[in-house]
């Protein structure tokens, strides 16, 4: 009797599964992240997927024409690391037809493509993750992601140095055994990590009133140009705007991993203009920086930066007599200039005005051709919300930038390839192995996100250890 | 005196149960809503596992689990109850167990006693009292395992784990164990176990696998709210814990029952004189002010202040911001003991959250989202709040930042007691219009700024009339920004502010023309009919008083204390 009862419950089981309704549909299925029509690297881990509408069944056949793995999962599909690396080996492009069971119907959906570039990408990306807040802050810390492997691991937490702020990782072309990261408050300092060293490093000097702040190495890793900034917080009340971070006042030193030495330069320092966010060019014979009128800061919705650069001599640590105005924005602000590595192009965030482009939701990645002067805003990167941060990989294929497309607030890092015209994919959210339960519930913010080519060899213990150190200041003429 | 001595054993563990069930459950009560409030227990096992994976974090788990029964603090009451007598209950069978006795068993109750005190102070989290009680349980756990090598190993890995699950509190098994052990079996093996496990922790904690400070290494950073860990107190209760384990045994030979009988006493005496002066009276006021102001219970919080003058400034902000809220400000505000401008807002960081319903409720809704920020991260470091998180859903929704409002509202769908309210929020988002057409939502969405302006909490009176200019209709901003004038005696802007309604004038509004009438010499004749000629018959009478007081504001206050006025000529802020 009990066998009875057991087959007949299996039966209806069986029979409920096998009756569910099929339905087809031409349009693309409703996942997150989207992932249609995407470009990835050969070297990516799994871009496992979740249904984005409430499901009772997702199943999902990847193909790449000689191969194909099917998976399902009952929210998402978790696609299996090893059968993935073998589909992507040898594939140029990936065909995912996506069934997705909700209320009892299974709706088999139009399948999409996912082009599989040769050009690898680097080992991961390194990147903040804070609360997109105001002036106070909880837990934070300094994370890289090893994009082969779907692995976050941890730089620094907060939580071991009280209450700090860590912010500014920068690495030198993508390098991470040349590092650093500043480490705000009681005990803190740039944490300088070059070569297996760990320095804890005072650059703030009677001349410069300020340590240094947003970073950037040149190519060949003995300098670090870095703008110091005297930096302050305004906060909006009209409900489409929340805050803005404004300078005060900003100038561009550089500092000198060799000798110790905090350059300054009269022509970086020009009490008539400010200076922030330096990024040295490819070849290293350049810094990019970008200038503002003070004048103008008066009111913050009139200050607009211009893109500016000047010589710099790598062998003397000198910079030219003359800044040229390699953009004025027309009409707009424009931040973070990072040249690729491969010299050809400049990234630049443009906004209607100020500095701090992450609360503007009009900001817009554009793209400056180095050898032919043009410059065009990034629409196959850009979207209705902001986009800030960007880095280039070392190999000046992919780049990662930060958006707020996903709900206005919370920032994320995307990714996408260029090719040798130009042309940009479509940007493809950062992977994740439980990218809906990850992403939706996460609170905090992506900032920076900076490729690095092999993981990051610091232990909490070499940070407690670092031996402590201070800058020389150096007054160029 | 053996009877009374057991006896006392029997009753005494009930009475403090009751007693502390009592002291949490009924004159906590308002402590126990504003610490839930603070907290945010999810139950999804990603806020599982985020929890867990830290230092102590299984023993964080569970009492925000616990701590989410708090929203009932007849229940939170209970549980912190339960708790406490849990802790002197471990305490009193480590000290049977290492004397074989019950000698000097009232001094099971010092840890509790202790905890009891730690816990009147909010800044304290319940985390190392459950700590303490994972601890000693599970020495008496051990000691039970008669097997030496089982008890041995179970000892190595047991310590280890404990300390791994609940933080620093874990080495009071320490010490419990190795009491019991010598005390009793002498077993080299046990006794060993417990050094390697010790030593394993040194290395351990020595490698820093975690990215957690000295202070954090400690506490696993979960028994105290926020980053600055007051280590100071954990140490003076692991102390006292350990010297009555430890010192008991030693003693135990002589102790006879009055011994006993005395210590009960004692314990008593120490704890009936002790925990009053740890009870928080105007903290768990303000509380009380701050849970019925956020659930916008404008009238209780009235009542209460009639019963009993508001004693800090974030309860008479309650007070203030109640009364304009009601319409009753104008009439009433001088019935309660202003102290000045002070009474209505604070400079930015004073009191977030307090400052936050000033601003949320006049339609700063941006400022309001700011401050909900604010005190999210400045309150706790390692989780959300269910005040913060549901008030950040709130003015997302009403500014139109829809997507935001949604995450966090998704987020409140995994709670207990926040999850009807996350749901009805989202249905009327998904409904067109409803939102503009809410009673408060849509009154709040109505009254925010049109035009952007930069928000300067010490200037929050020219943010006010900066509100007025843009939406006159804001009522509530017009009556605060009224009240603002009054409070800082500043009369000029407020008659240039003043509207003259047809049904008069509210009585401190009156008050406050007249004495302007008075000062400019105009006569009350000329003024219009629906101003109440008896204010200005009654200002005469005040100045006559005041005359012949000698200004003399005891004298004054009798009769004038309510008026406008004596906090004129004699409040000083």
């Amino acid at each position: 009797m009990r066998k009875l009862f057991i087959i007949a419950a299996l039966s209806f089981v069986v029979a409920a599964c096998s009756t569910a309704e099929k339905r087809t549909s031409d349009q693309l299925p409703p996942i997150f992240p989207d992932y249609a029509g995407v470009t990835v690297p050969i070297n990516i881990a799994p871009l496992n997927f979740d249904a984005a509408v409430a499901a009772e069944r997702v199943e999902a056949t990847i193909s790449n024409g000689s191969q194909q793995i099917k998976v399902k999962g009952r929210t998402g599909v978790d696609i299996p690391l090893r059968k993935w690396r073998a589909l992507l080996a040898d594939a140029e492009r990936l065909t995912v037809a996506v069934a997705v069971t909700a209320e009892g119907v299974q709706t088999e959906y139009a399948p999409f493509e996912i082009m599989v570039s040769r050009d690898s990408i680097d080992y991961g990306v390194c990147y903040r993750r804070v609360d997109p807040g105001y002036e106070y802050y909880a837990r934070m810390g300094l994370y890289y992601y090893d994009l082969a492997e779907n692995e976050e691991h941890i730089l620094i937490e907060n939580t071991l140095l009280g209450s700090s702020c860590v912010n500014c990782h920068s690495f030198a072309k993508t390098n991470p055994s040349k590092m650093m990261f500043h480490i705000r408050g009681k005990g803190g300092g740039t944490l300088m990590h070059l070569n297996g060293q760990n320095t804890l490093l005072n650059t703030k000097t009677d001349a410069t009133q300020v340590s240094c702040v947003y970073p950037s190495w040149h190519p060949e890793g003995r300098y670090i140009a870095y703008s110091i900034n005297d930096i302050k917080q305004t906060f909006h009340n009209e409900p489409s705007m929340l805050l803005d971070v404004y300078d005060h006042w900003s100038d561009v030193v550089i500092y000198d991993t060799e000798t110790g030495e905090l350059n300054t330069y009269p022509i970086l320092s020009d009490t008539a203009r400010f200076e922030t966010f330096p990024s040295f060019s490819a070849d290293g014979r350049t810094l990019y920086f970008c200038s503002a009128d003070p004048q103008a800061a008066e009111l913050l919705p009139e200050v607009r930066y211009e893109l500016c650069s000047v010589g710099f001599d790598p062998a003397t640590g000198e910079v030219g007599n003359e800044i040229t105005t390699v953009w004025d924005g027309d009409g707009a602000s424009l931040l973070f200039p990072r040249a690729s590595y491969d010299g050809r192009y400049l990234m630049v965030t443009r906004s209607a005005y100020g500095t701090f482009p992450i609360w503007h939701k009009d900001a817009d990645l554009w793209l400056i051709d180095l050898v032919t002067g043009e410059r065009r805003s990034i629409d196959e990167l850009n979207s209705d919300n902001t986009e800030s941060y960007h880095s280039w990989s070392s190999s000046s294929r992919w780049v990662v930038f930060s958006s707020r497309r996903i709900d206005g607030l919370h920032t994320r890092p995307f990714i996408a390839h260029v090719d040798d015209e130009g042309r940009f994919s479509k940007p493809f959210l950062m992977p994740h192995n439980d990218p809906r339960t990850w992403y939706d519930g996460l609170m905090q913010s992506y900032n920076i996100p900076e490729f690095i080519s092999a993981p990051i060899e610091i232990s909490p213990k070499d940070i407690l250890q670092a031996e402590a150190g201070a800058v020389e200041l150096r007054e160029r003429k | 005196m053996k009877q009374v001595d057991k006896y006392a054993r029997l009753v005494l563990p009930a009475l403090m149960a009751v007693a502390a069930w009592l002291f949490f459950g009924v004159f906590y009560r308002w402590h126990l809503l504003y610490f839930e409030g603070n907290h945010l227990f999810l139950w999804t096992a990603d806020y599982a596992r985020e929890t867990i994976c830290h230092l102590g974090g299984l023993g964080d788990y569970v009492m925000r689990f616990l701590i989410q029964f708090y929203h009932l603090p007849l229940l939170g009451g209970v549980i912190v109850a339960l708790l406490l007598l849990a802790l002197q209950q471990g305490v009193q069978r480590v000290m049977q167990l290492s004397t074989q006795s019950n000698a000097l068993w009232p001094l099971s109750y010092v840890p509790s006693i202790i905890y009891w005190a730690i816990l009147c102070d909010e800044n304290f989290t319940p985390v190392g009292l459950l700590a303490m009680v994972a601890a000693i349980w599970t020495a008496v756990g051990i000691a039970r395992l008669k097997n030496s090598w089982l008890r041995s190993a179970i000892t190595f890995v047991g310590l280890i784990a404990l300390w791994l699950a609940v933080g620093g509190g874990a080495v009071v098994a320490w010490v419990a164990v190795v009491v019991i052990e010598l005390a009793t079996k002498r077993d080299w093996r046990a006794l060993t176990a417990t050094v390697l496990a010790a030593v394993v922790v040194a290395v351990m904690w020595l490698s820093r696998p975690w990215h957690l400070s000295d202070a954090m290494m400690v506490t696993g950073g979960i028994y105290f709210r926020h980053f600055d860990i007051e280590l100071g107190a954990f140490y003076k209760l692991w102390g006292a814990t350990s010297a009555v384990i430890v010192l008991t045994p030693l003693v135990s030979r002589w102790v006879r029952e009055w011994i006993n009988v005395v210590a009960a006493v004692a314990v008593v005496a120490t704890a009936v004189a002790v925990l009053p002066k740890h009870y928080d009276a105007n903290g768990e006021d303000t509380m009380a002010y701050y849970c019925l102001t956020r659930n916008g219970q404008w009238n209780e919080v009235i009542e209460r202040a009639r019963k009993h003058d508001p004693q800090t400034r974030p309860a008479m902000i309650c007070l203030n911001l109640s009364l304009v809220m009601t319409g009753q400000s104008g009439e009433q505000l001088f019935d309660f003991p202003q102290y000045g401008p002070a009474g209505l807002f604070m400079t930015y960081g004073e009191d977030l959250i307090f400052c936050g319903e000033v601003l949320f409720n006049l339609g700063f809704i941006n400022e309001a989202q700011r401050y909900a920020y604010e005190m999210m991260v400045t309150y706790s470091y390692l989780q959300r709040s269910a005040f913060t998180i549901t008030r950040l859903a709130e003015t997302n929704m009403i500014a139109g930042r829809d997507q935001v409002a949604r995450k966090y509202l998704n987020a409140l769908r995994h709670t207990l007691f926040y999850r009807s309210w996350a749901e009805n929020l989202l249905e009327l988002m998904d409904t067109p219009k409803a939102i503009d057409e809410h009673r408060l939502y849509g009154k709040l969405r109505r009254n925010q700024p049109v035009k952007n302006f930069a928000f300067f909490s010490e200037k929050f009176d020219k943010m006010l009339e900066e509100m007025v200019d843009q939406r006159p209709k804001n009522r509530e901003a017009y009556e605060y920004l009224m009240a603002f004038y009054l409070l800082y005696k500043d009369v000029d802007s407020f008659a240039e502010r003043l509207i003259i309604p047809t049904k008069g004038l509210p009585r401190a509004y009156e008050e406050a023309f007249a004495m302007i009438c008075r000062i400019n010499h105009v006569n009350p004749a000329t003024l219009p009919s629906n101003l109440n000629r008896a204010t200005f018959d009654r200002l005469e009478r005040y100045i006559h008083a005041y005359n012949m007081s000698g200004n003399n504001p005891e004298v004054m206050s009798k009769d004038w204390g309510r008026s406008y006025w004596f906090y004129t000529n004699f409040i000083r802020f």
